[in-house]
């Protein structure tokens, strides 16, 4: 079968549709086209109505938004007093570090209940010790103290490096354990004390504030002279005071941190935050 | 002037009922021939062109105008007869349709061939009928079918081949096709 007999076929005569039925798909399929128009029309109100429904559903989720918000943005601006986001991380962080000390001091009094004397612990820190360990001597070995050693966190710090703890026995403060009269500190009174130095302002305040010192009197933070704070009692350096020793802090004419314990001072000779913590008074 | 088909479907659109009247008389003999050769009887075809006629009172409003008016009418009687024949598949009326409206000359031996041809094509799948329709019935070129179809030309030619040769071979063994 070629193509020409395949359309021949195809195309043989078709009778024609019938006339009546022409005339019934003409009107229904026009009577349908025309009340869908009708429907399309009649249904704009309604889209109407929607749209303001809509606009209205809208509007009151607004405002209600609104009064829900508000009071959540006022306590959020007012809780912790003025309590802005760098104070409230401050007051996180100084909490964090105070307590790396009190740790270290429970350490050292175990090892003084155990025999050994203050003026032969060491601190060595493990990264400038080069292996070298004191055992039962060393705040930080196993078996010694036990205590692990940490750098203080960076973002604690002025500089934003991690803070370097030095720990000595050069220094006394005021009112703690015995003291000396005037501003030069007595071997047999000075006070073993952990000392952070290098930390922010903010950080500083916060923890004098804690403390209850009153800030801006005469000076935000209370300025020492002649502490020593960067000695370190180790396998390599004592420490300890023997005839020329550090200074005393509270001492006058700045008197805010007698009888602390712990506190931030601003050390004049450096021009640093210092944190100071005793670990053992005498 | 007589208006084409894209004018007289845009005053439709418009609330023009006699615009639109004049477009399904127009075109309601080729969609009948069509459906005609697609289902092989006349009762089935008005159906078929009546429910194509339907589907476009529903779409065209839709219509883009970017295709041939015509074109787009055969989509619609194509899926119309692909529709009737799937329901009446369901209906278990489906009868395979001979033809008994062919008119042809009194050629008693071309009539009986033309029946036969008819009731062949019915046994086609759909895809291949419809190339059939459309090509050998509407004088289509492949790339028109295609278009229709809504496939790619090459397709449509495969599928031009396929009927041919399924045709032949039912006509040879009176079997039905591969």
């Amino acid at each position: 079968m070629n193509d020409d007999e395949l359309k021949s076929m195809m195309n043989a005569r078709i009778e024609p549709p019938g006339e009546l039925a022409k005339r019934r798909t003409q009107k229904e399929s026009g009577d349908r086209f025309f009340a869908q128009q009708k429907e399309l029309v009649k249904d704009i109100p309604r889209w109407r109505k929607v749209v303001s429904v809509a606009c209205l559903t809208l509007l009151v989720g607004v405002v209600a938004t609104f009064f829900t918000a508000v009071p959540y943005i006022v306590t959020q601006s007012t809780r912790s007093g003025s309590g802005t986001s760098d104070n409230e991380t401050s007051l996180i962080n100084s909490t964090q570090f105070t307590q790396y000390p009190a740790g270290l001091r429970t350490a050292v009094v175990r090892m003084i209940i155990s025999g050994a004397d203050v003026s032969q612990v060491e601190f060595n820190v493990p990264s400038e010790s080069g292996g070298v360990k004191s055992g039962v001597l060393d705040v930080f070995s196993a078996s010694g103290g036990g205590a692990t050693y940490a750098e203080a966190p960076a973002d604690l710090m002025a500089d934003g490096r991690p803070g370097l703890w030095r720990f000595n026995a050069e220094n006394e403060v005021r009112l703690i354990g015995s003291s000396s009269e005037n501003n030069m500190a007595q071997a047999e009174n000075a006070e073993l004390i952990a000392f952070l130095s290098g930390i922010s302002e903010t950080v500083c305040r916060r923890i004098n504030s804690e403390l209850g010192l009153p800030d801006g009197s005469p000076n935000p933070v209370p300025v020492q002279s002649g502490i020593d704070t960067m000695t370190n009692m180790s396998f390599s350096s004592k420490g300890m005071c023997q005839g020329g020793c550090g200074g005393i802090i509270g001492a006058e004419p700045e008197q805010h941190l007698s009888g602390q314990p712990f506190g931030c001072f601003m050390d004049s000779d450096r021009q640093q935050y210092v944190y100071y913590h005793v670990l053992v008074e005498r | 002037m007589m208006a084409d088909d894209h004018e007289l479907a845009k005053r439709a659109c418009a609330g023009d009922r006699q615009a639109f009247e004049l477009l399904v008389t127009r075109h309601y003999d080729f969609m009948y021939r069509i459906a005609y050769r697609w289902c092989g009887n006349r009762a089935d075809a008005e159906d078929i062109t009546h429910n194509a006629f339907l589907k476009m009172a529903e779409y065209l409003r839709g219509f883009r105008f970017e295709s041939s008016f015509r074109t787009w009418l055969c989509r619609l009687v194509m899926n119309a007869a692909r529709d009737h024949g799937r329901q009446a598949h369901r209906r278990g009326t489906y009868t395979g349709a001979i033809p008994d409206d062919l008119m042809d000359s009194s050629d008693t031996e071309s009539q009986t061939y033309a029946h036969e041809i008819f009731r062949l094509i019915q046994k086609l799948p759909p895809e291949q009928r419809s190339a059939l329709i459309l090509v050998f019935g509407e004088g289509m070129t492949h790339k028109e079918a295609a278009e229709i179809e809504e496939c790619p030309e090459g397709t449509m030619s495969w599928r031009i081949h396929e009927a041919r040769h399924n045709l032949e071979y039912m006509m040879k063994t009176g079997k039905s096709h591969e």
